[in-house]
């Protein structure tokens, strides 16, 4: 892989990781407020890294323009430079990388002030959206136009991406982090454990649902599977996923009762949720290292 | 057991589902005029060459050489004003012999392919 390639994928996994923590931490605010926790506590530490999230995918979102010009010019970083603005002002891939970038720029003003309010919420929910939507339009579902199933199919794909990897991420490493979590009364947390799962059960269903029906529409070629570079990442990626269904399995099915009787077993949901967020991100890279690859010549 | 079918059947239909990048199709040559391997006559005005999605114009182009690897055309590639799909080139009046038409497609994702074949002007 040379240098253009990794920096495609490396801000590709910024972008979404940054991406994916807004959505996750947009959610977990509504699910401790629907638990009866006292949001004030979290919101000072959450602004912080919600900045940096959002930062993170302004930088990255720019980061993967200019990689992008350079794998489009097939030349190098440096060569790209002056092809910089062609690419931005001249193609629909420049258009909607500046979009995306516009959406991040507004979620990171938005949460630059301190407090919350219910208008600037739905601010932050419809800039990602946008995101989301963007990003989507950005690959091929976009090709038949904004107002296609693949492109719907796709949005709605990316978005449950965002909503179960963000419930893992930011409930594992924040939300019920062991100094956080003492706050809670053994209600709130199981009530807030309930919403997480609820959330990321339905996420799933919606990711396998949007998944299929995109493998459906471009079914044929899975004979070149084996034997490539490509593949074996597409493999991995696929034992990734399934790993970290089988955690949430476990989380939902054992982890959740045991969390309901003792911090002992919320100890042992938090680890779980960690683990899956190792998975989750690996699943991520791949995904980010795949989109940037040239699938084999014969496709 | 219940759960143990459900989670077995999100398995299998997730492993489905992430095969769906892996079949994602990319800027592709369909057609082109003239065919790729055809001897024609009389000599083409301009090279059409269709492709399987939307071309990106800015980084997209199309060369003509002759028999001696020398560039013919002039002129610049641009995409079909009805077509986003179609790329062509005009080309001047092409004496008898062999060509080779060189082709680089920048898709609607962003990625770059290349290509080329020849024909024969008799």
């Amino acid at each position: 892989m040379d240098a253009v390639a990794l920096l495609q994928v490396g801000s590709a996994l910024l972008l979404d990781t940054g991406f994916v923590w807004l959505v996750g931490s947009w959610l977990a605010r509504r699910w401790l407020h629907a638990s009866g926790v006292d949001r004030d506590g979290f919101e000072p530490a959450l602004r912080k890294f919600d900045l940096a999230a959002a930062g993170l995918g302004v930088l990255g979102s720019a980061v993967a323009m200019l990689a992008a010009t350079a794998a489009m010019g097939g030349v190098g970083l440096r060569e790209a430079c002056p092809m910089f603005w062609t690419m931005v002002s001249g193609t629909d891939y420049g258009h909607g990388g500046c979009l995306a970038m516009l959406a991040m720029l507004v979620v990171f003003a938005l949460r630059l002030p301190r407090g919350t309010s219910r208008f600037r919420d739905r601010a932050v929910l419809l800039s990602l959206a946008i995101f989301a939507f963007t990003r989507s339009s950005m690959g091929h579902a976009g090709e038949d136009g904004l107002w296609s199933v693949a492109l719907a199919a796709e949005v709605l794909h990316f978005s449950a991406i965002g909503v179960w990897m963000g419930a893992v991420m930011v409930s594992g490493w924040f939300v019920l982090d062991a100094s956080r979590v003492v706050a809670f009364s053994a209600d709130a947390s199981g009530r807030y454990l309930t919403l997480m799962s609820q959330s990321a059960l339905l996420a799933v269903i919606a990711i396998v649902g949007t998944g299929s029906y995109s493998a459906w529409q471009r079914v044929g070629t899975v004979a070149h599977l084996f034997g490539s570079a490509y593949g074996t990442i597409l493999l991995v990626k696929i034992g990734l996923v399934l790993g970290a269904i089988a955690l949430g399995g476990y989380n939902k099915f054992v982890g959740l009762p045991a969390a309901s009787r003792s911090s002992r077993g919320l100890g042992v949901v938090r680890a779980v949720l960690q683990l899956e967020t190792f998975l989750l991100l690996g699943a991520l890279l791949a995904a980010a290292a795949l989109t940037s690859q040239q699938p084999p010549a014969s496709l | 057991m219940k759960h143990l079918h459900l989670l077995a059947m999100t398995c299998v239909l997730t492993g489905a589902m992430f095969a769906s990048p892996f079949a994602a199709a990319h800027a592709k040559l369909t057609g082109s005029e003239p065919a790729a391997g055809a001897t024609v006559s009389p000599a083409p005005k301009a090279l059409v060459l269709t492709f399987n999605e939307k071309i990106e114009a800015s980084f997209s182009s199309v060369t003509l050489k002759d028999a001696g690897g020398k560039d013919v055309a002039s002129a610049k590639a641009h995409v079909d004003a009805a077509s986003p799909a179609v790329l062509r080139l005009d080309v001047p009046v092409l004496t008898p012999g062999a060509y080779t038409v060189q082709w680089i497609a920048v898709g609607h994702d962003g990625h770059r392919r290349n290509g080329d074949f020849t024909f024969t002007v008799k």
